[in-house]
């Protein structure tokens, strides 16, 4: 691939995000003359959308730390534990390895795709470019990963669903885990919002 | 631009979102506030909550301890909205399970964990950030209704924390903490009363131990009571007012006095408080040990008052110790206005003019405690209470107890008590009831032969009186007489008259021998045999065996001891112990009347009256003596055969049963006596001279009849009665009277009659009964009166010896009938024979009294028991 690269920007066309269908530039606004979506105007997505669920995933991911994400009741003595709290007593209690799990899914990953997100966005943005594969790559890790990202909340889930035996012992699912959720599925959107061509937007400015 | 800023929404309420968050937490952190305990125990940072009725108000952050290490200290972090409330009032405890008397609490604990809590009131107060939490939960919250009181007791054995107040055996509050007092002399409890109850308190009412167990003894029995089980484990207090209905608000920790009963508190709910009390100092000049404080002062038996203060005191003046009694007496108790000390000290004081003192009394004779008496004496002083310039309260004047000699006394009756000879006592008690046993047993047998002892040492000192042993002496002197008497010549020339005479007296048996009197004595024998063969006489003994086996007669032996006790005292009057010598007075007197005749040439007179009598048998009309002898002897004879007199012995027989039979043996005593006064009596002196005139009138009709060839006669006379001796048939007499001789010792020697003296000592007791029973029968009077008819018999005696010389010719013919008779009457075998059997009759009666003696002797109760 070299400079002799046509881009449908520099065709003065633009693709329907949805269909594909290639429209005028000048159509940007309107809509698909095939599907009906709404064309953009760069006939990219547009990265506001990503910053937007960026940040909203960052914010819900501050309640999600401060507040506690499994409220344990044994013999009716209720025992909350914060995420990092827990992973704490984790460690503290000798199992290291559930501790690292916990700590990775829910500090290491989340926090990564936070950073990572932003990183492509900038990018994308074009005020810190860097190398389009690196970008790529790091775009496939976190699609590929976003997926992981509600183990802990699968994880509350289940061990409410499953420790459910009354006096004796029950879990309940502290407001942390909803805002967990929400802060993944936030990063989750977030990172579906941004449009990997924005990668190579850039990079075919720079390398066109 | 509006997908835009639709997109940026998300961002913005996610923003909003966690800011609200943030802010919640953040507005809704109150501040912290840190609260010491003792332990940690159940408490976990970052876990424990503080609670404030059961709600969740904080949480513990941190567990930290003091600078010095010695609390620990618990920091929480309040919320904001009860934060304002935690002020001055707030307290904190840690609440665990606990199982106590009251039950379980904080069971949720257990399983929950401890937790926290807090109590304050409803009022904001100034911020207080450092608290000190209570060890135990208090038991009433801080805001309940109601109000605190304290209680003081001696000691703090009678009530524990928590423990219910009761008012009318309802609960209405609880003992919450108890402690000493700064001065350690009490235990006072805080106690709650819950709010509508609280009314009920005023300054007079009573507080009093109630314990779950009550065991009460009164006058309607024993009663027991139990409360509740908490009261029961550990106790509870209750409380009225007995005050006549005072009112009155109780301030907050108002300071009660606990009873120890309710009987107790009710007691001296009429006591006041000490400061409305006439206080008083009494000296008493002597131990007040037994008199404690709290002791009541009593005033004629009512409770006025009681002992506030015992101490020593030294004047420092004269360097006396004394021992000073305060005493506190109630104005209500004695009739005042309450609280009218004045009027109590003005009443006191006019009455300590009057004489009223006080003394120590004895309360109570068991535990020996004392009591201060005000009693009023008859001693007025002027002053009346001793008032004192230095503010210590007026003594009241005291008098000594009389304590010490109660307890003297007592003390003394004690000792005496420990100083009786009790041991002494009972071995002789014992030795008592041994010889009451013993006496019991066998009392006649023992007192018999003690007492039959007893008479024959009188009688032994009876014999042996000198006056006694004179008697043989007198004996002597009266034999030697009569054998002067005998051996003068006028005897001798007696003797020839007397052979004369039995010479004439053979003449006379010579023509005995020619009538046919021995025929008729034979068949006056026959007939006589006849009499004691007959059966009467042979119910004779068994008469007397029936007479001794009558129950008079048995009874006979019961009266033995006082018989012979009557015996001995008989003996030992002074009376018989003169007998012997009256008894030798009258043989001298004999001797003398003997001697006199001897004087008066008796002898003389004797041969001269032999020589009459010589004359006498010679006389013819004796000769016709043998036939009137026969017809005597037939006459006898016919008498014999006469059945009137086989009635005899039937009459005989009933006279031995005859009680008259029993007066005649007094009858004979009160004769020997009068024999005895007569043998003094001048009388006999006089009837002494009387037959020597009579002797001398008798010589005179011996010398006529001399004059009649009277000594021819009297050898005739003597003739005659030489052939009468001569007669073989006088000869076969003696041969039969020495048979009879013969059987009658055989009799004697018969092993009976050695049990006839015992019998004989028998029937002597028997004698000596009859005695007895004359004696009460006035034998006095009765011998008074013989001796009197004796003396006229006497008199009588004297005047009959002037016609003796008729009454000796008459004897004279006896005599000779009788010589006849004799010397004819064949006297039989058959007679002797009977003679032996009433002899063994007798004795074989004897025997039976002896064996009833023995048996009596041996078994008193025989008598009693009849067999």
């Amino acid at each position: 691939m070299s400079a002799a690269v046509l881009t449908a920007a520099a065709a003065g066309r633009l693709g329907c995000p949805v269909c594909g269908r290639a429209a005028a530039v000048a159509s940007a606004g309107r809509r698909c003359g095939r599907c009906g979506a709404r064309l953009p105007a760069t006939g990219r997505r547009p990265l506001g959308a990503v910053w937007a669920w960026l940040i909203a995933g960052v914010a819900l991911y501050i309640p999600a730390n401060l507040e506690p994400m499994l409220v344990t009741t044994t013999f009716g003595r209720d025992s909350a534990s914060t995420i990092i709290g827990g992973a704490l007593e984790l460690f503290a209690l000798g199992s290291y390895g559930v501790g690292v799990i916990v700590l990775v899914a829910s500090v290491l990953i989340p926090v990564a795709k936070f950073l990572a997100i932003a990183r492509l966005a900038a990018h994308a943005s074009g005020r810190a470019p860097m190398r389009p594969h690196g970008a790529l790559a790091l775009y496939e890790v976190v699609e590929f990963i976003g997926r992981w990202s509600m183990i802990d909340v699968f994880v509350v889930a289940i061990l409410a669903a499953l420790v459910q035996m009354g006096f004796l012992a029950s879990l309940t699912p502290g407001p942390a885990a909803a805002f967990f959720a929400l802060s993944v599925a936030a990063t989750m959107l977030s990172a579906r919002a941004f449009d990997p061509r924005l990668i190579w937007d850039r990079a075919g400015v720079e390398h066109v | 631009m509006r997908s835009f800023s639709l997109v940026w929404l998300f961002p913005l309420v996610a923003v909003a979102v966690t800011l609200g968050l943030l802010w919640r937490d953040y507005a809704g952190r109150g501040p912290v506030i840190e609260v010491s305990f003792e332990t940690a125990s159940g408490l976990v940072a970052g876990e424990t909550p503080l609670r404030y009725r059961s709600v969740e108000v904080g949480r513990v952050e941190d567990l930290r301890f003091t600078a010095d290490l010695s609390r620990v200290v618990a920091v929480i972090r309040l919320d904001a909205d009860v934060a304002p409330f935690v002020d001055e009032s707030a307290t904190f405890w840690v609440v665990r399970p606990e199982v106590s008397a009251r039950g379980v609490s904080g069971l949720e604990t257990v399983i929950s964990g401890s937790y926290i809590e807090g109590a304050w009131d409803a009022t904001r107060g100034a911020a207080r950030r450092a608290f000190e939490g209570l060890e135990t939960p208090p038991l009433t919250p801080t805001d309940t209704p109601g109000r605190r009181v304290v209680l003081r007791a001696a000691d703090g054995g009678a009530l524990t924390v928590g423990a219910p107040v009761f008012y009318r055996q309802v609960e209405v509050g609880r003992v919450e903490s108890k402690r000493l007092t700064a001065e350690g002399d009490a235990v006072e409890f805080d106690i709650f009363i819950n709010a509508p109850n609280d009314r009920r308190l005023t300054p007079e009412t009573r507080f009093w131990i109630v314990s779950g167990f009550e065991l009460s003894f009164g006058a309607d029995g024993a009663r027991a009571r139990i409360g509740s089980l908490s009261a029961l484990l550990q106790g509870g207090v209750a409380f009225e007012d007995f005050s006549r209905g005072t009112a009155g608000e109780v301030e907050t920790g108002h300071l009660f006095d606990i009873y120890a009963s309710a009987a107790d508190a009710r007691t001296r709910a009429l006591e006041v408080d000490p400061g409305a009390q006439l206080v008083l100092d009494v000296y008493f000049g002597a131990s007040v040990r037994g008199l404690s404080v709290g002791a009541p002062v009593e005033y004629e038996g009512i409770r006025v008052g009681r002992v506030v203060e015992i101490a020593a005191e030294i004047d420092p003046g004269t360097g006396r110790f004394a021992t000073r009694t305060e005493i506190a007496i109630a104005p209500s108790l004695l009739g005042l206005e309450r609280g009218d000390v004045a009027g109590a000290e003005a009443f006191v004081d006019a009455a300590a003019a009057n004489g009223l003192r006080a003394q120590l009394a004895q309360g109570s004779f068991i535990t020996g405690a004392l009591i201060v008496q005000l009693i009023p004496t008859e001693r007025p002083s002027s002053e009346g209470l001793l008032r004192r310039d230095d503010g210590r309260p007026p003594i009241l004047p005291s008098i000594p107890s009389n304590l010490d000699e109660f307890a003297g006394s007592v003390q003394g009756a004690l000792n005496r008590i420990e100083q009786l000879p009790i041991e002494a006592l009972f071995d002789n008690a014992v030795a008592l009831l041994d010889n009451v046993n013993r006496i019991v047993g066998s009392e006649a047998a023992r007192a018999t032969p003690e007492r039959a002892l007893a008479a024959l040492n009188a009688a032994t000192a009876l014999l042996s009186s000198p006056e006694l042993a004179e008697i043989p002496a007198e004996t002597a002197a009266l034999l030697a007489a009569l054998n002067t008497l005998a051996a003068g010549p006028e005897m001798i020339a007696a003797r020839d008259d007397l052979a004369a005479t039995l010479a004439s007296a053979r003449a006379i048996t010579a023509a005995l021998e020619a009538s046919p009197l021995p025929a008729d004595a034979a068949a006056a024998a026959a007939a006589l045999r006849a009499l004691l063969e007959d059966p009467a006489l042979n119910g004779l003994p068994a008469s007397a065996a029936a007479l001794l086996d009558d129950p008079g007669l048995r009874a006979a032996p019961g009266e033995f001891s006082s018989l012979l006790a009557s015996l001995r005292a008989i003996l030992d009057d002074p009376a018989l112990r003169a007998a012997p010598g009256e008894a030798n007075a009258a043989l001298a007197s004999l001797r003398a009347l003997l001697e006199r005749l001897e004087a008066e040439d008796a002898a003389g007179q004797v041969a001269a009256a032999a020589a009459a009598a010589r004359a006498l048998l010679a006389d013819p009309a004796l000769a016709r003596l043998p036939s009137e002898s026969a017809a005597a002897a037939a006459a006898l004879r016919a008498r014999l055969e006469d059945p009137a007199l086989a009635g005899l012995a039937a009459s005989l027989a009933a006279l031995l049963d005859d009680p008259g039979l029993r007066a005649a043996p007094g009858a004979l005593a009160a004769a020997l006596a009068s024999a005895q006064a007569l043998l003094d009596d001048p009388t006999l002196r006089t009837a002494t001279e009387e037959a020597a005139r009579t002797l001398a009138a008798a010589r005179e009709v011996l010398e006529r009849l001399a004059e009649e060839d009277a000594a021819g006669e009297v050898a005739a006379a003597a003739a005659a009665a030489r052939t009468l001796l001569e007669d073989p048939s006088l000869t076969r007499l003696a041969g039969e009277s020495a048979e009879a001789a013969a059987a009658l010792r055989a009799v004697l020697a018969a092993p009976g009659a050695e049990a006839l003296p015992e019998a004989a000592t028998a029937a002597l007791s028997s004698s000596a009964a009859f005695l007895d029973r004359l004696r009460e029968e006035d034998l006095a009077g009765t011998a008074a009166e013989a001796l009197a008819s004796l003396r006229e018999a006497t008199g009588a005696v004297a005047r009959a010896a002037e016609g003796t010389p008729a009454l000796v010719a008459r004897l004279t013919q006896l005599s000779a009938r009788a010589d006849a008779i004799l010397s004819a009457v064949d006297v039989g075998s058959e007679l002797n024979y009977e003679t032996v059997a009433a002899i063994r009759e007798i004795r074989d009666a004897a025997r039976a009294i002896t064996d009833l003696a023995t048996l009596v002797q041996r078994q008193p109760n025989a008598l009693i028991l009849g067999k």
